[in-house]
């Protein structure tokens, strides 16, 4: 009973790590149980049905296999409707405010709890003008650009340049995703890694690329070979 | 001029084709209207399926992306043709319905405000955010490069065959690949910039069509249905987390996006608009064959997409089942 538990609170912390539609389509859920039109009444029972499905192990394992660790437990997204639910809440409620003023209030509401479902989190890193038709960064394409003369490049690279530079240049060959390492902080690591993967080229971001890290890499076969704003590329001379 | 060509290719299969497609099915099936959006994630969802269908079965057969890029490129040309054939009487009705229907929405003050927010929240993500990275631009250079379709791992191009047994029976990338091996753009600009154009509209489309059903058609309660959804969609741009089932406005060609944002939500609707017509008598064959294309258009996107819509139709029968033994009694 303890590891069933166990594994019901494992797949909710987990479900919910990146943000709280399923926490809004909770609350939907218990909003749409007050209502009284039979959409309401179909789709709460709907919700609970589902819920109850993925928070039995057996069936969430075996059949729907939304197990938090593997990759389809994205899935609880959208069989639980979560945020179709959230959305039709939001206009019943809205709907069901008498006046002008009350429904201008009921979006103001909305509009500040939605930012309280994500714990508050605003970034602006993800914003970027495109510049190009390849949607990447102009660094990602210097860099690229500057491994032309490099026969067959093999890059090991911080994971933001990794993830977008074969985009540009599918010539290139990354080390990228959960099944690599990429330890820039540590040169020794570092060389390792790149020694495991074959690589030919390093880029490490400029903070990393101190005079002892340069030295080291230096020992074993790599030298600067071209730098941006951000990055220092290492080319591996034999 | 290549370009200008290209553009004019992904326009009619993405753009073009999928309305065909709908009036087409309207018309085989004798539904009375043809509103855009009810047409438009219909064609879709037919396109997808029907490239589902072709793409697992070639890729089963060992056969390279060039195969099936000018089996597919044959597909939607014949595909096109049939369906400008049975719906070609239809088209003034369409557009008619969809003059009209757009000058009732522009009447309304919410109507106007929703498709310029519509609109510009489309342009903005377009053109100023970032996607997550999903590795879907990889998969499919890695097969343009190779022609072996989900054969090499995306990014270390290394043999990776054994690891892709999922992909190979839910290949959206190289629905993808196959335009980009066509047009001769690059994957990435098919994918991130042209790509959005028209499936943004897609999940826009779906929304309009569950506001509808949820609403029986009430304009301005869709309208603030359209706006709730797209309040919860904006979540994933302002909080950069990595968001990736709920991103429709930063990788909308993105498998699993289009799973959880269109499919899955247009699936859970369909068959509570299936109960409601169960009600009156009033269920129709198309209704049950638009099931079986949204399973298949479910499995291009994820390798277990037909069993997830199977699971919702279950729970939706059972609900049916269970809601009339309670009114009737068990006998009936």
């Amino acid at each position: 009973m303890a590891s069933v538990i166990d594994e019901i609170k494992i797949a909710y912390w987990n479900y919910n790590t990146y943000g709280v539609p399923l926490i809004l389509g909770l609350i939907a859920l218990v909003y749409l149980f007050f209502q009284e039109d039979t959409g309401s009444r179909r789709l709460r029972v709907y919700g609970v049905v589902i819920w109850f499905l993925l928070m039995v192990p057996g069936i969430s394992t075996l059949l729907l296999r939304v197990r938090p660790d593997s990759g389809d437990a994205w899935m609880v997204y959208g069989l639980t409707g979560c945020w179709l639910l959230a959305a039709y809440a939001i206009s019943l409620y809205w709907a069901k405010q008498p006046s002008g003023k009350r429904q201008w209030a009921a979006v103001v509401i909305t509009l500040f709890l939605l930012p309280f479902g994500m714990g508050l989190s605003f970034s602006g890193q993800q914003f970027a003008l495109t510049t190009n038709l390849y949607k990447v960064s102009e660094e990602t394409m210097e860099v690229a650009d500057a491994m032309d003369e490099v026969n067959d490049p093999v890059l090991l690279a911080p994971p933001q340049l990794a993830e977008e530079i074969r985009e540009y240049d599918s010539s290139i060959s990354t080390y990228y995703g959960s099944e690599f390492m990429y330890s820039q902080a540590i040169p020794g690591q570092l060389m390792i890694e790149a020694d495991t993967y074959g690589c030919n080229l390093v880029t490490v971001e400029q903070e990393y690329a101190t005079e002892e890290a340069t030295a080291y890499y230096g020992t074993q076969g790599f030298v600067p070979f071209y730098e941006t704003e951000n990055y220092v590329i290492y080319i591996e001379l034999f | 001029m290549q370009t200008v060509t290209g553009i004019l290719l992904i326009a009619y299969v993405m753009g073009i084709l999928p309305i065909l497609l709908g009036i087409a099915f309207n018309r085989v099936f004798f539904v009375k209207k043809y509103e855009l959006s009810d047409v438009y994630v219909k064609g879709y969802l037919i396109l997808f399926a029907t490239f589902a269908a072709e793409a697992v079965l070639l890729i089963r057969m060992g056969k390279n992306l060039s195969c099936l890029t000018r089996c597919w490129m044959l597909t939607v040309a014949a595909v096109g043709v049939i369906a400008l054939a049975i719906g070609f009487t239809k088209l003034p009705t369409f557009f008619r319905e969809v003059f009209a229907h757009t000058r009732s929405l522009m009447t309304q003050k919410l109507g106007v405000a929703l498709v310029v927010a519509a609109l510009a929240l489309m342009a903005f993500s377009i053109l100023f955010v970032k996607p997550l990275p999903d590795g879907s631009v990889e998969y499919a250079l890695a097969a343009i490069d190779s022609d072996h379709m989900y054969y090499y791992h995306p990014y270390t191009t290394e043999s990776h065959v054994e690891f892709e047994a999922g992909k190979r029976i839910a290949p959206i990338e190289m629905f993808f690949a196959t335009l980009a091996v066509q047009t001769g753009m690059a994957p990435a600009t098919v994918m991130k910039l042209l790509a959005p154009i028209l499936l943004i509209p897609l999940f826009y489309a779906a929304v309009w069509q569950m506001g509808s059903t949820l609403f029986d058609g009430d304009e301005h309660k869709i309208c603030v249905f359209g706006f709730a959804t797209m309040a919860l969609a904006i979540i994933p741009i302002y909080s950069g987390n990595e968001y990736l089932a709920w991103a429709i406005y930063r990788n909308s060609w993105n498998g699993l996006t289009l799973l959880n944002s269109v499919i899955f939500p247009y699936a859970v609707i369909w068959c509570l608009g299936i109960l409601k017509k169960a009600k009156k008598r009033e269920v129709k064959l198309q209704d049950v064959v638009m099931l079986g294309v949204l399973a298949a258009a479910a499995q291009l996107m994820q390798a277990r997409g037909i069993i997830y819509v199977a699971v919702i139709v279950i729970i939706w029968f059972i609900i049916g089942i269970v809601e009339r033994i309670c009114k009737h009694g068990i006998r009936n």
